[in-house]
């Protein structure tokens, strides 16, 4: 360009339509292009959540490979994250969560649940240690970081107005079924008589003999369906208001989230939240950036009490749940004269169970650029949490250890916990002909309080008065937990060319948590990808990216509070009891995962990711029980080591970009395994199917197995072999010599006669555990609720003012432990026991049901196969047109769209609970009587101004 | 604008420095929630809590809570239960099988719950007696001997339970040096009772050379003299002498001179310890006469037909008993024993239960374990919660005494005995050595309807009156009077979990392999008595 003169150059920016090419600032000291990344870093953007997740963290499910969801239930709770594989077999597998810049605890429960998904503009995932190093000793299970919308997304000198509303209705997914019929012995009219034929009263109703006592006898009074009698569909609703502008030097974001979700119980457990948000940028000089974020959020929640679902399922079907009692509360406290289990809906109505929560965050970061190698910046986030839950049920209502008369109770929860984090740092930048050279030196600290006081009482003096003053009898506990760490970390990353990428990490991590002599842990992370593609040789030009990496790396999981110390803990009397052995050797657990994987992007509309990621996780926490005379129950040891692999890949496509036309598509799909590889403590069982064991992975199951080859017969009862038969279910039952197990129905030597055969009993036609060489029942592999892989599909369409957005998700194998079903067999409630319809000879009495109940522990007969594919997120918008558009700029719009909206639409699975996806982790699949998922059908409208 | 840039500039370095330098922070954090053992025994009057509280943590698994009260209770055919919470379904059912001990058995609590809730115990009181060993003063020299004298009293009680429970198991007195065990030898049970009745000995000895008292709202939870605890102390070495035994040869072979002894230097007052709220309650008692729903009361367990039915004046009994187990029904019981059956008829209630026709169990649990009569002796709504809790009454020390004087030859002198609580409680006419009178409705009769023996009516004399004590005594006396049906095992082996932490090879008992119970014949009398078999 000629001195004084001038050139025109024209730029056309091209949106990046690729989330591998995006920016990335996770796991990464300073924002680097995802093509530049030498180790994988999932990453979800906006476009990809047209359906607002309930929980923010759920957003991603399906959208990132690698990635575990087991979503909440009850509206308002927390979820369960797991990235690739498992790191812990005792602690948390979740990932560590920063949002704009706020490291959130995770000190107390559903600490995700007071995040609001309305403003997420990004979420990144950083899946493993080989690439969250940064992070240091809390980072061994991944980290994610949220970004919420600011106001440098819009032009320069804009105001940004934005109305959303959003309405419908929440209802139950799937539903569990019961027993139509009973056993009981009844005349031809179908009433109840006792063992001389004379009419009685269904509490003195007496069963059928041992050997007909099949559930096949309708009952002459009204049935219901107790689904659809406890559940209702509820409400849901979520109304947002935002405004953004962007001046320059300054912009700003201010939101305002109302939302309420009823969740399906019968007016019952409903959740409200109320969010405010405000990010703020300003740039004083132009070497200098403030950034500012701060949200505050309260919430409001109706708790259901513990044995909610669990009472539901014992209920008989022949009483209706809706009948009001007698003391004037709507819903009858014992619909069932032979009932076991109170109405969960007169227990729901009498209890008053309310949390509360209000969540306050906010983070400040500097960044100051005084040469243009070298930045200082700092950033300081403050995380608070105050949790209040309240308990009463008023004296003289009915309840399970005081019967008609209760004396009432009242408790008050409450909880604090500030989190403080900062950091302070140098980066330096230099140019060195073709090489880049990138470091950082940083400092951290890190301060936690936790705080929880419960008080409760009872025995009130009077009714109807809350106050902890009305309890005559009146108990308090307390618990305060500090949590200091510090640390220091420097980075040294270098390319040549942008073509040869190499990066390398160190970070040392001290912190209270740790035993008193192993304070301080270090972390590395060494890393390199090679652009091959970048290379002059490259004879693929459609393929204009192509990326070779490999990263290592270590991160540590942190021990609880308690773990390290000595504790005598405190008993009701005023005394101390030996509880923990204290360990001043305790380490953090430490995960070194090495990855490698292949970059791709074609003719800059396909990218393709594939990944294998080898983890290692060595000095697992673990309680390790001592021998009774010592007094103390246990000590928290390094006593164990988990591997695991996980191969994924993810496939973008942006199949068509027109005008009037765009389509795009993703596909992701990983799979996982993990082994604990040592152990050393004693084996044992935990969550009810989990064994935690050398060689036995976290998720799968042990218990009993029932005997469906004769060979696992005892040795004592070998020799009768011809006594036992096999049965249409494919088990092995005793029958007596040479019967079938279809000539049961007989009054001597049929169902209801025993045997005993060496040192065991069989009961006729019963089920038959099969026992170890002690002759206890043996405790086997029953199942592994790892899914064989998972997978998840997105499509986007946009046509004209259509947009249409879906995801379908699905876990192909994986198995589910239903104790619901197993507890609805206890007393015959489950459909499986009722005989009616079946062939005669094929009836089972309800003692061959109780059999396989097998007094609840876990046994083989109630895993069930939990794989599904999910229509998970559903969203058609239409955007109205300029003509319509012309109406409403009589008010100032700008535009505006309707969207109907659905979330967990579709389920297409075998299983026979609620819905698959079960269980309060990610690891143990348990279906216990929990929440369940349900779906929601939503329509909303958006205006903008 | 450079000036304020500078100004930024020294006012942004400020704190970066603060970072770092603050990320040397002090990492020593103190639990402020739980003690260690430094702040656990810093004061003399800390370490005699250690005591003070030890008898409340050996009162549940002593037959005061659901486990092991339930199983024992329900294998020894005293209670009847449809339900399996507390390990009551398994261990009781018909055939029996031999105990699960594996880890993972869903009822491993009824193993345990006492193996680890003794040894807590015995180590809390272990710390206590090292430290007064060592030289430690609480506050005066009588205070310091009450704390040493009921330390040595509870390490006796929990030594002595779990040799009443289990097969095997570890002394540790204040003496063992745990830290210097790799391989724990287990000592049998004959030998764990005689090291229990050891140190309630020295538990007496220490008391009688001072001069003491408890209070009722801690210690044992009686307002006792030291005279009172040492007859206390007296009944429960009587207990374990007698209770030890895990067969009818056993039983016969315990020294019953020195259970006499022991007996008359007992208990002359029933011993019952006050509830309080949260802190000691007989939650067993509790359960066995829960009522949630009206007109079904006592709905978790009820007492057995084995228990009441030789008080049946019908042949209700008769016809139940020699009836298939699987075609058993519950039936209503005429009776002259005033703790079954009110003045009023077979419909009124008794002293101790009474008649309810609703049905509590559900029939595929087996209806032989239905009853229609539940149990009232402590009532039926929050009382459990406050008050006395009958854990000792002075009629079970009676009875024992009166065993031992028929096993002695002395069945004349037993009479008197048996006859305290069967005239004052159940209103039934005096036994004679012949046994009750030989009338229509006599109390007990045998299996054949007729009127049973001198030795049936002590044994239905234990049972009746030992109903709801506790949960563990009727187990105890079923096995030495070999009452127990055939295959229950005979006592727990250590537990699973306990083996495996130990790495010891697993092991149990009954279901007809080692361990197991005979084949019952409660009609056979110790010594040749009138209507004996």
């Amino acid at each position: 360009m000629p001195d004084g003169g001038s050139i025109v150059v024209d730029f056309k920016l091209r949106p990046v339509a690729l989330s591998l090419e995006a920016i990335v600032t996770t796991g990464v000291t300073d924002p680097t292009a995802g093509t530049s990344i030498p180790f994988t870093v999932g990453r979800v953007s906006a476009e990809n959540l047209p359906v607002p997740a309930s929980n923010a963290l759920e957003a991603i499910q399906g959208k990132v490979a690698g990635v575990t969801v087991v979503p909440s239930g009850q509206p308002g709770s927390g979820t369960n994250i797991q990235l690739r594989s498992p790191t812990s077999i005792n602690k948390g597998n979740s990932p560590l969560v920063v949002v704009d810049g706020v490291i959130q605890s995770q000190a107390f429960g559903g600490s995700s649940s007071d995040l609001e998904s309305m403003d997420i503009e990004s979420i990144e995932i950083v899946k493993g240690a080989a690439a969250a190093s940064l992070y240091g000793s809390r980072a061994s299970s991944g980290v994610i970081q949220i970004r919420t919308r600011r106001g440098n997304n819009i032009g320069e000198g804009a105001t940004r107005w934005t109305l959303r509303s959003e309405f419908g209705s929440n209802s139950l997914a799937g539903k569990i079924h019961w027993a139509q019929d009973h056993y009981y012995q009844t005349d031809a009219a179908g009433k109840y008589v006792n063992a001389a034929g004379v009419e009685v009263p269904r509490a003195q109703r007496i069963a059928r003999p041992t050997y007909q006592r099949f559930q096949d006898v309708a009952y002459s009074d009204p049935i219901y369906d107790q689904v659809d009698r406890f559940f209702k569909p509820g409400q849901f609703s979520k109304n947002s208001f935002n405004v953004a502008q962007n001046s320059g030097r300054t912009n700003w974001f201010l939101s305002f989230v109302n939302s309420r979700e009823d969740g399906v119980v019968l007016d019952r457990g409903r959740f409200t939240q109320n969010d405010i948000r405000l990010n703020l940028d300003h740039q004083p000089f132009d070497k200098l950036k403030i950034g500012f974020s701060a949200y505050h959020s309260r919430s409001n929640r109706q708790e259901l009490f513990g044995d909610t679902f669990f009472q539901l399922i014992n209920q008989a079907p022949d009483v209706d749940l809706r009948q009001p009692d007698p003391d004037g509360t709507p819903y009858i406290y014992q619909p069932d004269p032979e009932g076991r289990e109170a109405n969960p809906l007169y227990v729901l109505y009498t209890e008053d169970r309310q949390r509360k929560r209000a969540r306050t965050q906010g983070s400040l970061e500097t960044r100051y650029t005084p040469f243009s190698w070298l930045t200082l910046d700092g950033q300081v986030s403050y995380d608070r949490s105050d949790r209040r839950l309240d308990f009463f049920l008023d004296q003289g209502l009915k309840t399970e250890l005081n019967g008609s008369v209760g004396i009432g109770n009242n408790s008050q929860t409450s909880g604090t916990t500030n989190t403080l984090n900062s950091s302070a740092g140098a980066s330096v930048l230099q140019r060195f002909g073709a090489v880049t050279l990138r470091s950082t030196v940083r400092a951290l600290l890190e301060r936690e309080n936790n705080e929880v006081t419960t008080a409760e009482g009872q025995d009130f003096a009077v009714p109807g008065v809350r106050s902890l003053d009305n309890a005559k009898t009146r108990f308090v506990s307390s618990d305060l937990e500090e949590i200091r760490a510090s640390g220091y970390f420097v980075t040294l990353g270098a390319d040549y060319n942008g073509r040869y990428i190499a990066d390398g990490l160190v970070r040392r991590d001290g912190s209270s948590l740790f035993g008193a002599n192993e304070r301080w842990n270090s972390y590395y992370r060494a890393s390199g990808a090679w652009r091959v593609s970048q290379e002059s040789w490259w004879m693929f030009p459609a393929i204009n990216e192509f990326k070779l990496r490999a990263s290592r790396g270590t991160a540590g999981g942190r021990p609880s509070f308690n773990d390290q110390y000595e504790t005598f803990s405190f008993n009701a009397a005023g005394g101390v009891l030996k509880q923990n052995l204290g360990n001043k050797n305790l380490r953090p657990e430490r995960a070194t995962e090495t990855e490698i994987g292949i970059d791709a992007i074609v003719k800059s509309r396909y990218s393709l990711q594939l990944s294998y990621a080898k983890n290692r996780v060595t000095d697992q926490l673990i309680q390790v029980p001592l021998a009774g005379f010592f007094g103390y129950g246990q000590q928290w040891q390094n006593a164990g080591t988990v591997e695991g692999n996980t191969i994924e890949g993810t496939l973008e496509a942006q199949i068509v970009k027109r005008p009037s036309l765009s389509w795009r598509v993703g596909v992701v799909a990983d799979r996982s395994r993990n082994t604990v590889t040592e152990f050393n403590r004693s084996c044992f069982t935990t969550q009810t199917i989990a064994f935690r064991c050398a060689g036995v992975g976290l998720g799968e199951m042990y218990g009993f197995q029932f005997l469906h080859d004769k060979t696992y017969l005892p040795a004592d009862a070998q020799s009768r072999v011809n006594e036992f038969d096999v049965n249409d279910e494919g088990l092995v039952v005793w029958v007596g010599a040479d019967k079938k197990y279809t000539q049961g129905e007989t009054p001597t030597g049929g169902w209801g006669t025993t045997t005993t055969i060496g040192t065991s009993s069989y009961g006729w036609g019963l089920p038959i555990q099969r026992k170890d060489s002690t002759g206890s029942a043996a405790v086997i592999r029953i199942g592994d609720g790892t899914p064989k892989f998972k997978w998840g599909f997105t499509n986007s369409v946009t046509w004209r003012n259509f947009d249409v957005f879906t995801l379908i998700d699905a876990a192909v194998g994986g198995d589910a432990y239903n104790q619901t079903n197993q507890r609805m067999y206890q007393w015959a409630k489950s459909h499986d026991v009722d005989q009616a319809g079946k062939a005669q000879e094929l009836k089972k009495p309800v003692e061959y049901y109780v059999s396989l109940y097998a007094a609840n522990n876990p046994t083989d007969y109630f895993v069930e196969d939990a794989g599904y594919v999910k229509l998970r997120e559903l969203s058609v918008k239409y955007r109205f047109g300029p003509r319509a558009v012309s109406l409403l700029r009589s008010v100032g719009a700008r535009g505006a769209a309707v969207s109907l909206i659905g979330r967990n639409l579709l389920t297409s699975t075998k299983y026979k609970g609620y819905d698959p996806e079960v269980g309060s982790n990610t690891l143990t699949r348990l279906d216990s009587f929990d929440y369940p998922r349900y779906r929601t059908f939503t329509g909303s409208i958006e205006i903008t101004f | 604008m450079p000036t304020l840039q500078k100004r930024i500039r020294a006012r942004m370095l400020l704190p970066i420095l603060g970072v770092a330098l603050a990320a040397c922070q002090d990492l020593a954090v103190i639990n402020t929630n739980l003690p260690d053992a430094e702040r656990a025994t810093k004061q003399p009057t800390a370490t005699e809590s250690f005591v003070a509280t030890s008898f409340r943590t050996w009162w549940p698994v002593a037959g005061h809570d659901d486990y092991p009260s339930w199983a024992f209770s329900t294998m020894a055919n005293e209670i009847t239960s449809g339900f399996a919470d507390f390990g009551q379904l398994e261990p009781s059912a018909q055939p029996r099988n031999a105990w699960n001990n594996s880890p993972v058995n869903a009822r491993a609590a009824v193993a345990e719950a006492p193996w680890y809730g003794l040894y807590r115990t015995i180590s809390s009181v272990n710390d206590a007696l090292k430290a007064i060993n060592g030289g430690l003063l609480i506050v005066d020299s009588t205070r310091t001997a009450r704390t040493k004298s009921v330390g040595k009293f509870v390490q006796g009680l929990s030594h002595g339970y779990l040799g009443l429970y289990y097969d095997r198991a570890f002394i540790a007195d204040e003496k063992t040096l745990l830290d210097t065990i790799a391989d724990p030898q287990f000592a049998t049970y004959q030998q764990m009772n005689a090291a229990a009745i050891a140190q309630l000995d020295s538990a007496i000895a220490i008391a009688n050379r001072t001069s003491f008292t408890l209070p009722v709202d801690s210690w044992l939870y009686a307002a006792l003299t030291k005279d009172q605890y040492v007859r206390l102390a007296n009944s429960f070495a009587a207990r374990l002498l007698v209770y030890n035994a895990r067969s009818r040869a056993e039983r016969a072979a315990v020294n019953w001179a020195e259970v006499i002894r022991r007996i008359d230097a007992g208990i002359t007052t029933d011993y019952t310890p006050t509830a309080q709220v949260d802190v000691l309650w007989d939650d067993w008692k509790r359960l066995v006469a829960r009522l949630r729903t009206a007109g079904r009361p006592s709905d978790y367990g009820r007492p057995s037909y084995y228990l009441l039915g030789p008080a049946d004046s019908t042949n209700g009994y008769v016809n139940w008993i020699s009836t298939a187990l699987t075609s058993r029904a519950a039936f209503q019981i005429r009776t002259k024993d005033r703790r079954i059956q009110g003045a009023g008829g077979p419909a009124t209630q008794g002293l101790y239960v009474g008649y309810n026709l609703n049905n509590i169990f559900d029939p595929t649990r087996g209806t032989w374990r239905f009853s229609h009569y539940a149990y009232f002796r402590n009532g039926t709504g929050s009382s459990w919660q406050v008050g006395t809790q009958l854990a000792m009454p002075v009629t079970e020390m009676d009875l024992l005494k009166a065993e031992a004087l028929i096993r002695l030859g002395r069945a004349a002198e037993a009479l008197p005995l048996i006859n305290k609580s069967r005239v004052a409680n159940g209103q039934l006419p005096p036994v004679t050595i012949a046994g009750p009178p030989d009338e229509a409705g006599c109390v007990p009769r045998k299996f054949n309807g007729q009127c049973g023996s001198l030795w049936d009516a002590l044994r239905y004399e234990v049972g009746i009156e030992g109903l709801g004590v506790n949960g563990v005594n009727a187990f105890f006396n079923a096995r030495g009077w070999q009452t127990l049906p055939e295959n229950t095992f005979i006592h727990l082996p250590v537990p699973g979990r306990e083996l495996a932490v130990l790495r010891k090879t697993l092991y149990t008992f009954g279901g007809g392999g080692v361990g197991s119970a005979p084949a019952p014949t409660p009609e056979a009398c110790p010594i040749a008595l009138p209507r004996c078999p």
